[in-house]
């Protein structure tokens, strides 16, 4: 099963810099870029992954003989942090889209060549 | 754009990127001596069965039910979020503060143009807005105790105030959310320097000797994680009025 879950998320992580590599539309990029650290994210939580493991939330006397079984909670919260800031940089890389395009008046990274004619 | 769709740029990109993508795959699940990645069975493997062991420092304490190993709250990912790692939370909340600032700082502030909402979305809005602000309330106030916690309900709560925005209807000002968002920044550090005074170290949690798994338990926490939704929310909002000021 974590052999699964390496391979799921290195797949994830190969497909968004493909994307970062070949593409050349800015939107594309970043859509590219956020596939990435979904990549990233899954492979942290499968570093915490046991088999048949359980929830890491104490609901009973009886969960504390489970410490054992429950999944490792430190890489989620790590997630969590990751994600957060992941939304925040997207956010701003869109801004940064924004005033390219008003600048350029196209969404293509070679933009300022295209324009000079420069034969590419 | 115009060699995007070129053939050879990609199968070269394809090529390259799957001899390393299968060299990375063969390294995570070589089966060698030392620390591996991918073993999860043994205990002692795990980063968190230390902390979860109190045994950070001397080897033979163990984790003892009701005793002062584990007093806070009863989802462990949130003790480790606002207990363990708070200083880590409340830096993460900074930085999504100033990725928000230069966010106002470079959208450019010109040609925009507001798309007039139709009458289903402006009657319905309303009725969505109250349901998503239930969910994303009940959120926070529960993740001590559920999957869930401040940054799921802030987002949640900010995406209620989208549909807001996308309605055309007037719920909150910039100038209300700026407010909201230094009262909850500055309560948090407050909150820090009080805690401070009281137990002498910076975070700590001074609230305890109460039952794991009550609505009103593990102290601060509760109250940690409301600030950071709220704040988190003003946040979030924010973006979206900067996406949809009338200039």
């Amino acid at each position: 099963m974590a052999q699964l879950f390496i391979l799921s998320s290195i797949s994830l992580l190969f497909i968004g810099l493909f994307g970062v590599l070949t593409r050349k539309n800015i939107v594309k990029i970043l859509i590219a870029l956020n596939i990435m650290e979904t990549g990233i994210n899954l492979l942290l939580v499968a570093f915490g992954y046991v088999e048949n493991g359980i929830v890491p939330i104490l609901t009973s006397n009886e969960s504390i003989m489970n410490l054992t079984k429950m999944v490792d909670p430190v890489p989620q919260a790590l997630v969590l942090t990751s994600i957060v800031i992941g939304l925040g940089t997207t956010a701003f890389s869109l801004a940064l889209a924004i005033r390219y395009r008003y600048n350029h008046n196209s969404l293509s990274i070679r933009a300022s060549e295209e324009e000079e004619g420069v034969n590419i | 754009m115009r060699d995007e769709r070129s053939l050879f740029i990609n199968i070269v990109a394809l090529l390259i990127l799957s001899v390393i993508g299968f060299y990375i795959y063969k390294v995570s699940m070589d089966t060698g001596k030392g620390i591996k990645i991918t073993d999860n069975i043994t205990p002692q493997m795990r980063v968190a069965d230390r902390f979860m062991n109190k045994n950070v420092i001397k080897e033979e304490s163990k984790y003892v039910w009701g005793g002062t190993a584990e007093n806070t709250s009863a989802n462990i990912v949130t003790s480790v979020v606002v207990d363990y790692r708070l200083f880590d939370t409340t830096l993460e909340v900074i930085v999504l503060f100033v990725t928000i600032l230069g966010f106002g700082f470079v959208i450019p502030k010109d040609k925009r143009k507001i798309i007039k909402p139709t009458t289903i979305l402006n009657r319905w809005a309303p009725i969505l807005m109250i349901l998503m602000l239930m969910i994303g309330g009940y959120m926070f106030v529960n993740g001590h105790l559920s999957p869930g916690g401040g940054f799921p309900a802030g987002a949640i709560i900010s995406t209620a105030v989208l549909i807001g925005v996308l309605a055309g209807r007037k719920t909150l000002s910039q100038k209300t959310l700026k407010i909201i968002e230094a009262v909850a920044g500055i309560s948090i550090f407050s909150l820090g320097i009080a805690s401070f005074v009281i137990t002498g170290n910076f975070f700590q949690n001074f609230i305890l000797n109460d039952r794991i798994g009550d609505l009103f338990s593990a102290g601060l926490i509760p109250i940690f994680y409301g600030l950071i939704a709220f704040k988190v929310a003003a946040e979030l909002s924010n973006i979206y009025f900067e996406f949809y000021e009338e200039c």
